[in-house]
């Protein structure tokens, strides 16, 4: 242990890597990156060189991701925990991405989250490296086709699975929900395109059902919501409680199933709270503090030319404030 | 002083020597595999990155917290890196000494292997640096950009990805 002479004095700079990284393991990646990656070179190059910071990738806002910008992207794709670049665009050549995806995501082997949703990859092959996968989105995802998502039936810890119909055969749904013991939820969107079902919705299945007959099994047994495969319309219309349109053209579709309330879904009433700017919970579990006028913030010291704080009353400010938020 | 409870020293940078109880001791990961040894023997322990003040801190903190159940030691657990939990006497306690008593604590809960302090500490410190504008954080803790122009760039090109 060295003697300090300054020992009374220690700015941030002086703590060893191992507690500033520990500072920093409590910020967000999209902070890191475009925060306080630019403060110091020693910030830079310890977030740089830190995979696990990196375990969490995941952004507020869907970005444009650019063919240049994929080796950053990946740079610590081995110590993934989550990867969630759904609703991306992409704007370089799709072979780059595929290659990336399948190079990159094959070796982070402790991903457990996964959101690809309309995102343009058209290949899953690299889920068959990633074992221990407990959340996958790949809904929307337009580039893919059955082989891609039979793949999907490799991971065997899946607990929710979100795919869209159109592209999935049936018995790609069968082997799935068999080789996937721990499956509670699979959610998968009816799109326009589907023809050879009348519906399907929802799977929500106990881990203690395991092995072939699966699907089958959970309707004798539980009190669940399962898998609707209604080929056979005429016996399910008994049934009956909650008919529904998928869509407009007029094209009638009947189901057991429950609606869906996409209004009531924990994710939307997020969404609706974010966007008018009250208090919520986000994915971390962190809860965002609702939006208030902020006093004493901006007081165009800096030199603005725009003169803001000038220009615009304190009275004003609330109304503008009042008029975005509501 | 009491002498039923049995009690390690340590001595400080000031060379003021502390006497902990084996209780509070314990929460120091560095020393847990020399306590026994440091029961026996009469002289202090000298740890010299550490003075006075901190040390005081560190006592006060962990015989506050010393009822605190372990936390888990659960991998997933720390993935779920959450800002919020720090409570409010914790939060009082740690930043009414100022930033530079804060990083001394930090400094120190990392030589002597206190996770819990260390965690809510480094808690407090990202709570300072969330929302702020890269030139407000290093104002708030006194950094130099050390960056040059060409590097500036470099780093913006880097992260253009995640740019509004």
């Amino acid at each position: 242990m060295t003697e300090k002479d300054n020992c009374h004095l220690l700015p941030i700079l002086d703590l060893p890597d191992v507690p500033l990284i520990r500072i920093f393991f409590f910020l967000d990646l999209e902070d890191l990156v475009l925060v306080v990656n630019r403060v110091c070179q020693r910030f830079y190059h310890l977030i740089k060189s830190t995979p696990v910071l990196w375990r969490v990738f995941e952004f507020y806002w869907p970005q444009i991701i650019k063919e240049e910008d994929l080796p950053y992207i990946f740079r610590h794709s081995k110590s993934f925990r989550v990867f969630n670049i759904g609703y991306c665009t992409y704007t370089g050549r799709l072979s780059v991405l595929d290659y990336s995806f399948i190079s990159n995501l094959s070796c982070a082997r402790k991903l457990t989250w996964l959101n690809l949703t309309r995102t343009s990859i058209s290949s899953t092959c690299f889920l068959q490296y990633l074992p221990n996968l407990e959340i996958l989105d790949l809904s929307d995802c337009h580039n893919l086709n059955d082989c891609d998502f039979h793949v999907v039936s490799q991971c065997h810890k899946l607990q929710n699975l979100y795919l869209s119909f159109d592209k999935v055969n049936p018995k790609t749904i069968k082997d799935i929900v068999s080789c996937t013991p721990q499956l509670e939820t699979l959610d998968i969107c009816v799109s326009r395109n589907a023809k050879d079902f009348d519906t399907i919705e929802q799977i929500d299945e106990v881990s203690s059902h395991q092995g072939e007959g699966n699907v089958n099994n959970i309707t004798g047994e539980q009190n669940l919501e399962k898998i609707e495969e209604q080929n056979e319309e005429t016996t399910e219309e008994q049934n009956d409680e909650t008919s529904f349109d998928t869509n407009a053209n007029d094209e009638k579709m009947r189901s057991r199933k429950r609606k869906k309330q996409s209004e009531l879904w924990k994710q939307n009433l997020r969404k609706k709270r974010r966007q008018s700017g009250m208090e919520y919970i986000n994915t971390r579990g962190n809860t965002q503090r609702k939006r208030e006028v902020k006093i004493g913030t901006k007081d165009c010291n800096g030199g603005c030319r725009f003169k803001c704080s000038k220009n615009i009353s304190e009275t004003e400010r609330k109304a503008i404030f009042k008029t975005f938020w509501s | 002083m009491n002498k039923i409870v049995p009690q390690i020293k340590l001595e400080t940078y000031e060379k003021e020597v502390f006497e902990i109880d084996l209780d509070i001791a314990k929460k120091f990961g560095k020393l847990v595999p020399v306590l026994q040894e440091l029961l026996n023997d009469d002289k202090p322990l000298t740890i010299k990155t550490i003075n006075s003040g901190t040390l005081k801190k560190i006592i006060t903190w962990c015989t506050y917290h010393k009822d605190d159940p372990l936390p888990p030691e659960d991998d997933d657990n720390k993935m779920k890196h959450s800002t919020e939990e720090v409570s409010s006497w914790d939060d009082k306690f740690l930043q009414e000494d100022g930033q530079a008593a804060l990083f001394d604590l930090i400094s120190a809960a990392h030589t002597l292997d206190i996770d819990g302090l260390l965690d809510v500490a480094c808690k407090v410190v990202a709570t300072m640096i969330k929302g702020k504008a890269p030139e407000e954080i290093r104002k708030v803790f006194n950094i130099k950009n050390d960056f040059t122009q060409q590097e500036e760039d470099q780093v913006r090109k880097e992260n253009d990805w995640c740019e509004d």
